[in-house]
């Protein structure tokens, strides 16, 4: 009781204020230099067609697109001398309170600082539309919100022909860490007709009572886990072994980006195999 | 005209509600070295821990240079009384100077700088000892005797009146014994009262004018050594047989009877 | 009961006096202010050091005076912090191991910045502020566990139990935790430099000065209280005095350096530890020495973090560094040759 309690104050007390906020200077003229400090905003910078005017992204990202670039730290440590030292035009970053005074220390040495929230899918979309915005492509971020809502609408209209199925998807089985409310994960699987049985967790990511997984029973469990350990365990587990297994398809479906329009397709299949069209 | 440096009414001493020794009255007066006689545990450091305000007393009273220990301020009572504890328990990585020096702290200001006539009181009280060998040594290396010898340097250089000795000969050789008891007593001729826990009757005859002897939590006797070293009374005391001897010098000497 | 290296060369018969302390204490000045100009001039952004100091307004002002110097302060204040509380310690409790976290002091200052990191409070400098209230906390309780009782061992005792209840309870925390506050968490508990404002800096720079003002002006008689309670009150020492001014001093020094900087392991244990095997264990000469050694040592394991970035494309905590410097030089000391006294 206590524990729910702390946990609410937990995540009600973090919400921070708004998706989308501007530090520091205003930025002028046309933007040429840019650095992201997150994979899914280079994602966003990319799909906007901007990507030749990224000069630095994070340790964490993987795009061949941006092999050869420098990277400036990570989440909640980026290199604020590092992303000084490229002269960015614009800082792209996800607000976090561990990230938040070097951010601050970025604005105030004169870089633009764009905080793009990318919680849940409105986020997203509402991201897209400002970085599109902020670029001077808004038609192109127009273009990639509509995309995506449109996405959304078709989905849910499909759902609607197809009996809801309880699913579960999991981010790591040791310790049971899954997609609770409140995120966009738990949002898509809402899209695509599934009811999500982890939805009275805490926290977009909680760490879940395995016992209570059993009892939700539920019929499909999406793995997406990096690493396989600990999966036999649990896949053995009464009420979790008549599931059907599925791994999800792709990192589509993981990261707040533009692909999640994809992942919500592939997700509705996977759901609903026998699903028409 | 002489107040006694150390005068004590029915102390009662010990650690918690039970004393372990009580009823010691005694009056210590400067010029006279006292020897404190008892087989172990019959209170004798305790009771000096007491006298010095480390050790509250369980009843009686004491009194030092005339005014009661309660009213006596730590620092003016350290430039009067020193005290040669029986174990060395710092920090072993200083010199033989600095920890004789550390003697001269009551006398000197916050950080403890020492002047030229405090080296030179520090030194001359290693040369007394024989010791200023150790001087430049760090303590660490040195042996038990050698760093008891310290300790008796640096309550030497304390300058006191009055001086408390716990069981100032252990672990010293033969020689260092005889001359850490020919010091005090030359300083004690000096005007200096001292009062000194032995643990053989031998010294205590040799060098003491006074004696009190302790024993089962009471005070067997006291008075001045001639009459109260005895073979009969330090028989009793250490329970045990003693013959009793005179040297040729007229030393008396006290051995365990039986002993061939 | 208590162990010492073998020192390092033959002792002078006294080794605090002026003449030497100046010439030492100069040139650990001088070593510090080395390391204070290398973390200055060295970084991932290139400074043009004349541009800057001309101009303070220019991108390389802006990044020399808002970056490099206020991160050399804070390395310093920080290293000096641990280090002379370090030694003070090792002084106060007999002990050559004894840290400046031993008095649950890092305890208190770590579940403070675990619960502002974890409720997410930003304003008023969220972690940093309640670790301090968290450090002041658990320095009350300790002191208080120690007044109750004239053994020092009752403060160290109730230091080392608040410890482990303080690590039993962000253990719970972090369990309740999101992963990415968790890493937040996990990099503050770690110990890192950040960048402070000069309002932040001027404050700690003061508590400072205060604190290890005051352990050094109680340095001749924390000389004398190492020799034990007993002897010490013999030789004139207000033993309960100084042991509160002591371990108050102390405590609000480490807790003023992990506010700001977290859990930075070893320097207060390595820095006090080899000078004094190099200097003797004279507080007099210990206490300044260790601040200015371990403001040293920590700008220049705050530099060696930032020369690593080109590697990890991430910068370490300090704390890191620090263990891994100070861990094997650890094990060397110990292994030189150390007797029981």
């Amino acid at each position: 009781m206590i524990a729910a309690l702390l946990s609410l104050a937990l995540l009600g007390a973090g919400a921070d204020p708004g998706p989308l906020r501007m530090l520091g200077p205003a930025p002028r003229g046309e933007l040429r230099r840019v650095v992201t400090l997150a994979p899914s905003l280079t994602e966003v910078v990319l799909a906007l067609g901007a990507g030749d005017r990224l000069v630095g992204v994070s340790r964490f990202d993987e795009r061949p697109e941006v092999a050869r670039l420098p990277r400036v730290g990570g989440y909640v440590d980026p290199s604020v001398e590092a992303v000084m030292a490229l002269h960015p035009d614009l800082v792209l970053a996800q607000p976090g309170p561990g990230n938040r005074r070097a951010v601050e220390t970025m604005a105030e040495l004169g870089a633009p600082v764009l905080l793009l929230s990318l919680g849940t899918v409105e986020d997203v979309i509402a991201a897209e539309r400002a970085t599109g915005k902020v670029l001077g492509r808004p038609a192109q971020g127009e273009a990639l919100a509509r995309e995506l809502e449109a996405t959304r609408a078709r989905i849910r209209q499909r759902a609607r022909a197809e009996r809801p199925v309880r699913v579960l998807l999991v981010y790591g089985f040791e310790p049971l860490v899954v997609a609770g409310p409140g995120g966009f994960a738990d949002e898509l699987l809402t899209d695509a007709g599934a009811v999500n049985v982890a939805r009275d967790a805490a926290s977009p990511y909680p760490v879940y009572s395995v016992e209570r997984a059993l009892r939700s029973r539920p019929e499909v469990i999406l793995d997406a886990a990096d690493t396989p350990a600990g999966r036999d365990r649990i896949r053995a587990l009464p009420g979790l072994a008549e599931a059907r297994w599925a791994q999800v398809p792709g990192q589509a479906l993981l990261h707040p980006g533009p692909a999640l329009g994809r992942g919500l397709e592939q997700l509705f299949s996977l759901l609903h195999p026998g699903a028409g069209r | 005209m002489n107040v006694p440096a150390l005068e004590t009414a029915g102390l009662a001493v010990g650690y918690g509600a039970c004393p372990v020794v009580s009823g010691v009255s005694v009056a210590i007066a400067p010029g006279t070295l006292w020897a404190v006689l008892g087989p172990n545990g019959s209170g004798k450091s305790t009771l000096l821990r007491t006298v010095l305000g480390l050790l509250r007393p369980l009843a009686g009273e004491v009194s030092l240079f005339g005014t009661p220990l309660v009213r006596w301020e730590r620092r003016a009572l350290a430039r009067r009384v020193a005290w040669v504890p029986q174990a060395f328990d710092g920090d072993a990585g200083f010199t033989g100077l600095e920890l004789v020096l550390m003697g001269r702290a009551p006398h000197q200001g916050g950080w403890g700088l020492p002047g030229p006539k405090d080296l030179a009181v520090a030194r001359a009280a290693l040369a007394e000892l024989g010791i200023a060998h150790l001087a430049g040594r760090v303590v660490s290396r040195l042996s038990g005797g050698e760093r008891r010898l310290l300790l008796v340097a640096r309550a030497l250089a304390q300058e006191p009146a009055l001086l408390l000795l716990d069981e100032p000969t252990a672990f010293l050789d033969l020689q260092h014994q005889a001359q850490v008891l020919e010091r005090v007593r030359s300083r004690v001729r000096g005007g200096l009262a001292a009062v000194a826990v032995l643990h053989d009757p031998n010294l205590a005859a040799a060098f003491a004018d006074q004696g009190l002897l302790l024993r089962d939590g009471q005070v067997l006797g006291q008075g001045a050594s001639a009459e109260l070293l005895d073979a009969g009374r330090l028989g009793q005391l250490y329970g045990l047989g003693l013959a009793e001897a005179r040297t040729e010098t007229g030393h008396r000497l006290f051995a365990p009877r039986g002993t061939p | 009961m208590t162990t010492v290296a073998r020192p390092l060369r033959v002792p002078l018969a006294v080794r605090f006096t002026p003449a030497r302390a100046s010439l030492v204490l100069g040139g650990l000045l001088a070593l510090a202010i080395v390391a204070l100009g290398a973390s200055v001039l060295l970084g991932e952004y290139p400074v043009h050091l004349l541009r800057a100091l001309a101009e303070p307004a220019s991108a390389d002002g802006r990044v020399l005076f808002g970056l490099r110097i206020p991160r050399a302060v804070l390395g310093a204040l920080v290293g000096a912090s641990l280090a002379a509380s370090g030694s003070a310690l090792q002084a106060l409790l007999r002990n050559p191991l004894a840290d400046p976290f031993v008095l649950g002091v890092s305890g208190g200052a770590a579940l403070g910045a675990t619960l502002a990191l974890a409720l997410g409070l930003q304003a008023l400098a969220g972690p940093s502020l309640l670790a301090f209230v968290g450090a002041v906390a658990a320095m009350t309780l300790v002191l208080a566990a120690g007044r109750a009782r004239s053994s020092p061992y009752a403060a160290l005792l109730t230091g080392v139990v608040f410890n482990a209840f303080a690590a039993a309870v962000i253990t719970c925390i972090k369990t309740l935790l999101t992963p990415d506050r968790l890493g937040e968490v996990l990099t503050w508990l770690a110990g890192s430099l950040g960048y402070e404002r000069p309002r932040t800096l001027l404050v700690g720079g003061g508590l400072q000065l205060l604190a290890l003002g005051v352990l050094w002006a109680e340095s001749a008689r924390l000389n004398l209280l190492s020799l034990g309670d007993d002897e010490a009150a013999s030789l004139g020492v207000p033993v309960r005095r100084t042991r509160a001014l002591v371990l108050l001093a102390a405590s609000l020094s480490v807790a003023g350096a992990v506010a700001l900087a977290g859990l930075v392991g070893f320097v207060g244990l390595i820095v006090p530890h080899l000078l004094r095997l190099w200097l003797g264990p004279d507080q007099r000469l210990l206490i300044p020495a260790s601040a200015l050694g371990g403001a040293a040592f920590l700008v220049l394991a705050d530099v060696a973090t930032r020369m690593l970035f080109p590697l990890f494309h991430a910068e370490p905590p300090v704390g890191v560094v620090t263990a891994v410097l100070g861990g094997p030089l650890f094990v060397w000391l110990l292994n030189r040759g150390e007797h029981p006294a």
